[in-house]
């Protein structure tokens, strides 16, 4: 059974005109239970939404969130909040997420307080020194105010705060973007050694390929909320079959400067979010279109072990 | 030792307003509890009717006898109080209220669909009527300014609430588990303390009008009593003929104490603006 397991999950957003627009639009997804599953796409695909659903904070429109087997999306909220104990987040902006009226050990300590009321004051002083030695905090940051520290350090708050409770499912929604680039490889050489060290299962939300080859097992491409293409990263990285991953992955910059990257011509703007595509969201804008891409929405069809793609040209 | 002492200001240098305001309110009122008063403050002086200021009339007396330095300070033992706990009352019922109109419920329309009606009344003439028909002491007055003061914390502090319950924080914090009551008081109530300290030095400032007002138009008040309301009102007449002392003391000690409220009030938005930076 898939830790998490989403089945045709729909998500849309009212605007202020009235209009609607499709955040998510018929996404089946899983996440295997001790595997870094990425989401990646660019801002607008829909990628933070299902991370937002995975985690309950969004009730899906239609569809199902499953969650160790249970249907999360109907779940009266006392049981979802225990539910939360075993649910961890860090979001892009460590500041922001960090509440600055609290000190540090206040803020790490608070999950422990919602979810392990038994424990005494003393053993959860001894679980937040612990959770702040893990991410490479000296635990004398507690008396600390979030203010008072690095980006990187708040980050690292904030992920003693997701893992203190030893969560089975971590989201990460874009956890590095807003970080310097030196402090970026700290974190992310962090989020790996963590999950070596306690089998934890990320689902990680990215725009940077770069950061989704290097840290993830199974990597899923979406595209104006659909999912575009899937499969094990070292094959889809290096076998992309959809137009769509081809153009994401020829506007990466190599490390070696004498390899220019294939070129993969994508012209114009992606179509508004709010408007009605009834084939590929990709029409319009891609090099192998044919007359039957706009015809009918395109299911997901394999073409390799494990890996799937939604595209009739692939 | 000097140099070090102007190279790195005290706390009382940089906030000097803060500490003028709370030096001159907690003045007033310990004036108002403690100071020996040279006269008795409800006997009057048959012999000595509308004399003006002098050495042993400071502030002169009015056309009863009464010294007005005496009643001018006796009048803070009553007056402040009242204005002070009408305000913190007020906080401590608008507070939680406007947190609790924060979450996205139905009771939450229904208590800002309520403040709506309520407000729509003139709320001076409603606490004239409340404190008339409660028998019109002057403990009652307290009622008023809890009726007119708790409206403007509810919509303030919900104000303030709606923006802050957007921030990541609060998304982590749900994310975690916490509960609605937790997230209202552990992670907004901090974030709003700054304003709500704001808000309770300018109701003290506007209480303290309304008490004054209130004693003015005779509402609450039982004659000897001092109030500067009263003192003011009774000098008015007075003022054509010639006696302004009579009226001019109770009004600058009510111009002192409200100026000092909104200085301090003042001085805790500066603060609080700067620490939430």
């Amino acid at each position: 059974m898939p830790l998490v397991d989403l089945r045709n999950v729909f998500r849309s957003f009212r605007r202020p005109d009235g209009s609607s627009v499709w955040a998510v639009n018929d996404v089946s997804l899983t996440v295997e239970q001790g595997q870094t599953t990425a989401l990646i796409g660019e801002s607008g695909s829909g990628k933070s939404t299902l991370g937002r659903l995975v985690l309950g904070l969004l009730p899906p429109d239609s569809g199902t969130v499953s969650f160790e087997g249970v249907n999360i999306a109907g779940l009266p909220r006392p049981e979802m909040r225990r539910l939360r104990a075993r649910l961890g987040v860090v979001f892009q902006e460590p500041y922001e997420s960090l509440n600055p009226r609290l000190t540090v050990g206040a803020i790490v300590e608070e999950p422990l307080i919602i979810h392990r009321p038994a424990l005494t004051r003393a053993e959860r002083r001894a679980r937040v020194d612990q959770a702040l030695r893990e991410v490479d905090l000296d635990p004398q940051v507690a008396d600390r105010y979030p203010q008072a520290m690095s980006g990187g350090q708040q980050q690292r708050v904030g992920i003693a705060r997701a893992l203190i409770l030893e969560p089975s499912l971590v989201v990460l929604d874009e956890p590095t973007s807003s970080l310097d680039l030196s402090v970026r490889a700290q974190i992310l050489e962090l989020f790996g050694r963590l999950r070596a060290k306690h089998g934890l299962t990320y689902l990680f939300i990215s725009h940077d390929i770069t950061t989704v080859e290097y840290f993830s097992d199974q990597v899923i491409v979406l595209y104006l909320g659909r999912v575009v293409e899937r499969g094990p990263t070292p094959e889809v990285l290096a076998r992309p079959r959809h137009p769509y991953t081809q153009a994401l992955l020829s506007a990466r910059l190599s490390v070696d400067p004498t390899v220019s990257p294939p070129h993969f011509p994508m012209t114009g703007d992606p179509p508004s979010p709010t408007a009605f595509i009834p084939g590929c969201p990709l029409v319009g804008r891609c090099p192998l279109e044919v007359s039957e891409c706009s015809k009918a929405p395109v299911p997901l069809h394999a073409v390799g072990v494990g890996h799937e793609v939604a595209c009739i040209r692939a | 030792m000097s140099s070090l002492a102007l190279s790195r200001p005290g706390i009382v240098r940089r906030n000097l307003g803060l500490w003028l305001g709370l030096a001159i309110v907690f003045g007033l009122l310990l004036a108002g509890f403690f100071l020996p008063l040279p006269y008795d403050p409800i006997k009057p002086d048959a012999n000595a009717v509308l004399e003006p200021p002098s050495a042993a009339h400071w502030f002169g007396t009015d056309n009863l006898g009464f010294d007005v330095f005496s009643r001018v300070i006796a009048a803070a033992q009553r007056d402040l109080p009242l204005a002070l706990g009408g305000a913190l009352v007020a906080a401590l019922i608008g507070v939680p209220l406007g947190l609790a109109t924060t979450l996205k419920n139905r009771a939450s329309n229904l208590i800002m669909r309520g403040l709506d009606a309520f407000q729509a009344f003139p709320l001076l003439v409603l606490a004239i009527a409340l404190v008339t028909l409660t028998g019109n002491r002057l403990e009652m007055v307290v009622l008023a300014i809890i009726v007119i003061q708790t409206p403007r914390f509810v919509r303030l502090i919900r104000a303030e609430g709606l923006a802050i319950r957007e921030s990541r924080f609060i998304e982590a914090a749900e994310a975690m588990g916490a509960s609605p009551a937790r997230i209202l008081f552990v992670h907004l109530l901090p974030n709003v303390s700054g304003v709500v300290m704001v808000q309770l030095s300018i109701a003290a400032a506007n209480a303290l009008t309304v008490v004054a007002a209130l004693s003015f138009l005779g509402i609450g008040v039982s004659p000897p009593t001092p109030s500067w309301g009263v003192m003011i009102q009774g000098g008015a007449r007075l003022m054509t003929s010639g006696e302004w002392w009579v009226s001019l003391f109770p009004g600058l000690a009510v111009f002192l104490a409200v100026m000092s409220l909104n200085l301090i009030a003042d001085e805790l938005d500066i603060i609080f603006e700067r620490s939430s930076r």
